[in-house]
């Protein structure tokens, strides 16, 4: 990496993340403080995750899309391999298949998924001399590329990555180009699927969730007990919130998952809106920026790169907040960079610096 | 994120069918947009998307926050889903036979939660009238009260009785904040022969809640054992906690149980100790200081392990700091933390290193006239005319110390000390206690390290007598005579017999102690092994006060000095010895000589001779344990542990 490059990298995008992951740090500390903990304490393990982080993101962004993109295959190939071995031989735990333990060393081949669908599908929407906008045969390699990894995932069952995966390679799809006809057929599909898994596929845990969030107050110790919660803690906090770790919600117990899932919940109930605001705010930042840095691209193969990295951002913290402010059903999905998890954090920044590595060469000519 | 609709298109390049896909090889750019030219635009729809989901979601939160904000912080007001914390109730422990020797009992504390507390003042007022608490100390709490800790409940007062308890019941719903807790406090039946081998628990405190072992397992106001049983086999007892969470009410009244998860009680434990034997040797001690300990010589258990002065385990909490404080340090387990010089009872480890490395026989005799001269010093047997010619069963019955004296020179130190560790001494013995003495073998490297000096001839003699630097604890004794009792086993000392885990009603043995074999024939054995017979069971022997009907007892009496000879004889008469001058009492046993089933050290600080002050001692456990009639015990003066005494009893002499 020459010294353009090191200059190239977008600071106002690392800034954002920074602080976001900063406050993230700090409400880890108030939200793990009831817990009974081994080990280190949480707020200072997700310290070293987000300095961890932040060195991926660097070493990613120094790679560079072009030689990650020309591994994209191979990754796939091998990310769709560990998945069908997780399936045979991962570690059970929260009554999932989701670890892979190689000696001592243990990982979620769900995460490693996430990146290379980004990468094969740009990758093989660069590589074909297709006319613009796809129709729907034409998408039949992509959509495959997406169904595969989705129905692995969707069997350990992980359904908040599954519903990820999808929501991600799809954004790259409709972003790409896609007829307008072919987009209708395809909403017509999804909502027979919609209609089919819902009888077929969700499992009742599921399923009681959905009801649940549809109709909150039919069981509210049952399993929308979870969502009445954290609504009531976001609610609470009002405009100033109750202070650092003076949330009764959060710091009683009730609210579980309160510092992964149910995060953002303990941030808006101790800071209020003024807090939760903030937070929105950055997110939306780092998310906007990444598109505008999208479109200022210079090549097709970036700007793909890019819109699939930030859509591995902006889904999670989009279904997130809606979860815990009770418009979307929970589906165990972290916060990024403002809930406790280090294989989530490390996987978002990895793509912070996909995104990064297409800027540091804007000014490069590779061809 | 989604295609712009099909009229903002530019349809003259994309809609018709028949024209050329596009491709890179038209060369005309400004007729055909460029590659990227769909996604920028998808890009900029996206960006309209992402910004509106974003304003929605702004918007959502003002609706929860400011427009219901005041609805949901009433929610969260009354909303008190608690976690109540069910502390494990400890397991039991019982000794030998079965009977209960800790056990746990209800007790209720009186607790507050700051953060439910409504009025302080009222409260103060009220807990005053109701409990007798300082207002002073509300007030207190109040200030420290802050943060998340104010959810957590503080007691206030342990151990209610009764009726304060229904008082506090009944009264609890007018008082917010005020709840009383079901607390399992520890109970021992027997606590004062049982104390040191039991221990005692104390509340954790900040430091050792932070440690990484601890933490999670331990909450504040948890009780840890600190000493004997109760600290070593901690995590066997105290069990695994449960929590009831429940929904209550701001005032407190709950209204329905959500989750539980009961308590899982702790292992009992069997012990090898003998309770019976245990109160023999409280009462054998009497008022005096020292310690008992009786082993199983082939197996290793410890039957009874008792150490005077002891104390009141349930009193505990309210005499520590007089404990502490005590001249004849009561919290201190003489048993295995005490060290005394061995004395005669030394002689066992002598004789076999002699017979062993073969510098005498069983027809070897020396001279005894009464002293022994090395160099410009002059060393004494402890009769003054001396014993005349003996050979080595003759030396040990009579424990002439001139004999010794002459075998510990030709032995040399560091045979000697070779020996004395063979039998276990100047190392911890391993028993599962806290706070073990490991002793000491003295030897030239140790005395080089200590005064920087090298090791003279001269500093053999003493040693060879049990004197000297020479120290051991009421434990490794026993383990020492247990050699010979066994024939050559040097076993590990156990004190747990069996785990039994609760509700279960399976009993998990502990596995059998570790012994090794002392290097020593067994015919060398069996000679030391008549003459211990003979101290007990022959005329002019020195243990003839345990000669018992129908048991054959073998034993060595040892009686260590504390000062010199010459000192202690300027006092005159044994009686006008200051009590902290006087000799330690030192007895060792085992019986029945045949097959020895109980092997027995007693130590009595200061208390005498070994044959005439702690023999008597050993003879009313071995009659307990053997269910012999008891023989009076014999009338001493007042020991140090006695209310100061106007005038002397009638004492029995030599």
């Amino acid at each position: 990496m020459n010294r353009r490059m090191l200059l190239g990298f977008d600071w106002p995008l690392i800034v954002m993340i920074l602080l976001l992951g900063i406050m993230g740090i700090v409400n880890i500390y108030s939200a793990s403080h009831s817990l009974e903990q081994s080990g280190a304490p949480l707020h200072i393990k997700q310290t070293y995750w987000l300095i961890l982080g932040f060195l991926t993101m660097f070493i990613v962004a120094w790679i560079g899309p072009q030689r990650l993109c020309a591994m994209a295959y191979p990754l796939f190939a091998g990310a769709v391999l560990s998945l069908g071995a997780v399936l045979l031989f991962g570690r059970v735990a929260n009554n999932a298949r989701r670890w892979l333990t190689l000696g001592s060393f243990s990982f979620q081949p769900s995460e490693m998924m996430r990146i290379a669908v980004v990468l094969i599908l740009a990758y093989y929407f660069t590589r074909r001399d297709q006319a613009f906008p796809y129709s729907l045969p034409q998408l039949a390699v992509p959509l495959g590329m997406i169904a595969v990894p989705c129905a692995l995932i969707f069997k350990q069952p992980d359904l908040g990555t599954t519903i990820l995966i999808f929501l991600v390679g799809m954004s790259i799809i409709m972003v790409n180009g896609v007829r307008l006809i072919s987009i209708l057929c395809m909403a017509g599909l999804a909502l027979g699927g919609t209609a089919f898994s819902w009888f077929y596929v969700i499992k009742g845990y599921h399923r009681e969730r959905i009801i649940s969030f549809l109709f909150p107050d039919k069981d509210p110790l049952g399993s929308a007990y979870n969502q009445i919660q954290s609504q009531i803690a976001v609610g609470s906090g009002q405009f100033t919130g109750k202070g650092f770790m003076a949330g009764t919600q959060g710091q009683l117990n009730f609210l579980p998952e309160h510092h992964t899932d149910f995060a953002f919940s303990v941030l808006a109930e101790e800071w209020g809106f003024v807090g939760a605001a903030v937070t929105i705010l950055l997110l939306a930042g780092i998310i906007l920026r990444s598109l505008l840095l999208a479109y200022r691209a210079k090549d097709h193969l970036g700007m793909l790169i890019i819109v699939g990295c930030t859509a591995l951002l902006f889904w999670p913290a989009i279904i997130n907040m809606a979860m815990v402010t009770g418009m979307f059903p929970v589906t165990g999905m972290p916060l990024p960079f403002i809930s406790y998890g280090g294989s989530a954090l490390l996987t978002n920044m990895a793509a912070v610096g996909l995104i990064q590595g297409v800027v540091i060469r804007r000014y490069v000519f590779s061809k | 994120m989604f295609r712009l609709s099909g009229k903002n298109k530019p349809s003259r390049h994309w809609s018709q069918k028949s024209s050329l896909a596009y491709s890179n090889i038209t060369p005309n750019k400004l007729y055909q947009p460029s590659e990227n030219y769909y996604t920028k635009r998808a890009l900029v729809a996206a960006g309209i998307f992402i910004g509106l989901v974003f304003i929605i979601l702004l918007g959502r939160l003002w609706f929860l926050q400011l427009l219901q904000g005041e609805a949901f912080r009433f929610r969260s007001e009354n909303n008190r889903i608690r976690t109540l914390d069910l502390p494990p109730p400890r397991g039991i422990i019982f000794d030998a036979k079965g009977r209960i020797l800790a056990d746990n009992q209800a007790s209720f504390s009186l607790a507050l939660i700051p953060e439910d507390v409504r009025d302080w003042e009222l409260l103060a007022r009220r807990l005053h009238t109701l409990a007798g608490i300082n207002p002073e100390e509300i007030t207190e709490l109040q200030r420290l009260a802050k943060g998340a800790s104010a959810f957590k409940p503080v007691r206030l007062r342990s151990n209610l009785d009764y009726t304060a308890m229904l008082l506090l019941e009944t009264f609890r719903y007018e008082l917010p904040g005020v709840t009383v807790l079901t607390e399992h406090r520890r109970n021992y039946p027997e606590n004062e022969a049982m104390c040191h081998a039991i221990g005692y628990l104390a509340e954790i405190n900040a430091q050792e809640l932070q440690e990484p072992s601890r933490r999670g397992v331990y909450r504040q106001g948890d009780y840890l054992g600190r000493d004997g049983i109760e600290r070593s086999w901690e995590e066997v007892l105290r069990g695994t906690r449960g929590y009831r969470q429940v929904e209550r009410e701001a005032n407190g009244r709950e209204l329905g149980l959500i989750d539980e998860q009961p308590a899982l009680p702790g292992n009992n434990i069997i012990l090898t100790l003998d309770l019976d034997l245990q109160k023999a040797a409280a009462r054998a001690m009497g008022d005096e200081v020292g310690a008992v300990v009786a082993m199983n010589p082939q197996t290793g258990e410890i039957l009874c392990l008792y150490s005077s002065p002891s104390y009141n385990l349930n009193q505990f909490g309210a005499i520590w700091q007089d404990l502490l404080r005590n001249e004849y340090h009561p919290l201190k387990n003489r048993a295995i933390n005490g060290i005394y010089p061995p004395g005669s009872t030394y002689k066992i480890v002598m004789a076999a290193a002699g017979l062993a490395e073969k510098e005498v026989d069983a027809n070897t005799t020396f001279h005894c006239s009464g002293e022994f001269t090395f160099g410009n010093h002059t060393f004494r047997c402890w009769r003054r005319g001396g014993h005349g010619s003996l050979n080595l069963r003759q030396a040990l019955k009579y424990s002439c110390d001139v004999y010794f004296y002459r075998l510990g020179l030709k032995l040399g130190v560091e045979r000697i000390a070779k020996y004395a560790r063979a039998f276990g001494l100047g190392d911890a013995t391993g028993i599962a206690l806290p706070h073990e003495a490991q002793g000491l073998v003295p030897d030239p490297a140790w005395k080089m390290r200590r005064d920087g000096e090298p090791w003279l001839e001269g500093d053999t003699v003493p040693l060879a007598i049990g004197q000297g630097a020479n120290v051991t604890t009421p434990l490794q004794l026993v383990r020492m005579v247990s050699v010979i009792a066994s024939k050559g086993l040097v076993v590990t000392p156990t004190i747990i017999k069996a785990v039994v885990p609760p509700g279960s009603g399976e009993v998990i043995a502990e596995p059998p102690a570790l012994a090794y074999r002392i290097p020593v024939s067994s015919e060398h054995l069996e000679l030391i092994h008549r003459g211990l017979v003979a101290v007990v069971n022959e005329p002019g022997g020195t243990a003839g006060r345990v000669r018992l009907p129908g048991v054959t007892v073998a034993a060595k009496t040892g009686t260590s000095q504390v000062v010199s000879l010459t000192r202690a004889r300027s006092y005159g008469s044994k009686a006008n010895i200051p009590w902290k001058y006087r000799d330690h009492a030192i007895f060792v046993c085992y019986a029945p000589a045949e097959d020895p089933s109980i092997a027995i050290s007693v130590v009595m600080e200061h208390g005498g001779g070994g044959g005439s002050d702690a023999a008597p001692v050993a003879r009313h456990i071995l009659e307990t344990y053997f269910g012999l009639p008891p023989s009076p015990l014999p009338l001493r003066r007042p020991g140090p542990l006695a209310a100061p005494a106007s005038g002397l009893t009638e004492r029995q002499h030599e």
